[in-house]
């Protein structure tokens, strides 16, 4: 197996693989990859309202850009903050370009169309699938102000933490917790009729 | 901040509360106050079970688990352009070293060039001497005076060769000492200090 020194390469820290990778190793590049792809997805499927087959799309722009601009990282920085900024960006910039409910499919229109107009005997809620539900959340979050709907979708749709999400956005731990309060209360009575009762899934 | 209901708590106080969180914005006596309320107010508390309702959906959402593409690695390498021309590497503590020593060399030749060909201790000890001597001797304003002690100066009785050697010494010497000086500030991290 390719070594890097005494480690095994996927066992390298972040900062080795940079400079492997600026010194022409692609491999190295390849294990950066393979760690991150996960939650880079994730961050512009969530935060753009893409589907995850467009979000891929994206991510692989996210590593182009990131490869093409490896020199401006600074070694001894959170690599991961530094790549999931350029994602967060990537997929802001996306979302910018449509309104929220252009967001994509059949079932997310019909989602949309719960949103407005909940059907009154209270049933449809019963008939959406976990999937639906997730079209139905995307498309409320999609109607949020960006800065709250990005802090929802690091915290529940990339799975990051407190301090990386404040690393990846360069803000405070405490405007972090502040903003994802204010998502909340700003998204909870858009999935009202969701959590009526009786409309348990 | 808007309030639950009339005279509640606040929502994002709420939300703080659900997410235990709370301890940030209120001090242990609001904190035990907000507990009491919360438990005998019915409007709070169907307020926390939508949070927690809404809580269990935001934690479908997330994709983070779900693996990328078998062929995502390979596609986005793939794409990637050649790099124009890589960085010239950081010097490992190997060669750091190595050119440390070359440096020394230098620097110890051209001290030994010096040595051998102008017998420079001795015009070092020429100078040392004539210059104690010349300047309580010379009256600073008689123009004449410092002429006539600059040209008794050891220096200027050494042969042409003794020139040569001084010069070639003094050169090596000092590219020596401007290389070690470079490769001491381009240290690798760790070995500076």
């Amino acid at each position: 197996m390719p070594r890097l020194g005494d480690d095994p390469i996927t066992e390298a820290d972040d900062d080795r693989l940079v400079r492997r990778t600026l010194d022409g190793d692609r491999q190295a590049f390849g294990v950066l990859i393979e760690r991150y792809s996960g939650r880079v997805i994730a961050i512009c499927a969530r935060v753009a309202g893409d589907e995850y087959e467009d979000a891929q799309d994206v991510a692989q722009d996210v590593f182009l850009r990131a490869y093409l601009n490896l020199e401006k990282y600074q070694p001894g920085r959170s690599f991961f903050a530094w790549l999931y900024r350029i994602a967060v960006n990537l997929a802001l910039n996306r979302r910018a370009r449509r309104p929220p409910a252009a967001i994509r499919g059949p079932a997310a229109e019909r989602a949309l169309q719960q949103l407005q107009d909940p059907d009154p005997l209270g049933a449809p809620e019963a008939s959406l699938e976990r999937t639906e539900r997730t079209r139905l959340l995307q498309t409320a979050l999609a109607r949020l102000p960006a800065d709250y709907a990005t802090v929802l979708a690091l915290r529940y749709g990339a799975d990051l933490d407190y301090s990386a999400i404040a690393a990846t956005l360069e803000v405070p731990i405490g405007t972090v917790k502040a903003r994802l309060h204010r998502a909340k209360t700003l998204l909870r009575p858009l999935l009202a009729p969701l959590h009526e009762e009786g409309a348990t899934p | 901040m808007k309030p639950v209901h009339p005279g509640g708590p606040g929502e994002e106080i709420l939300v703080a509360w659900q997410d235990g969180d709370a301890a940030a914005l209120l001090d242990n006596v609001q904190e035990i106050a907000l507990a009491e309320h919360l438990a005998g107010c019915a409007r709070c508390q169907a307020y926390l079970h939508s949070l927690a309702a809404l809580e269990t959906d935001l934690a479908s959402f997330s994709l983070a688990g779900r693996p990328a593409g078998a062929d995502f690695t390979r596609q986005v390498l793939a794409a990637l352009p050649p790099r124009a021309a890589a960085p010239v590497p950081i010097a490992g503590p190997a060669v750091w070293w190595g050119h440390q020593a070359l440096a020394a060399g230098l620097v110890l030749t051209g001290l030994l060039i010096l040595l051998a060909t102008s017998d420079v201790m001795t015009l070092l000890a020429g100078w040392w001497q004539h210059a104690g001597d010349g300047l309580s001797a010379v009256v600073t304003s008689d123009g004449e005076g410092v002429g006539n002690w600059l040209n008794s100066l050891p220096g200027t009785a050494l042969a042409p060769e003794a020139y040569l050697g001084l010069v070639l010494g003094a050169v090596i010497l000092a590219l020596g000492a401007g290389a070690f000086m470079v490769r001491t500030l381009a240290a690798p991290e760790g070995l500076a200090a």
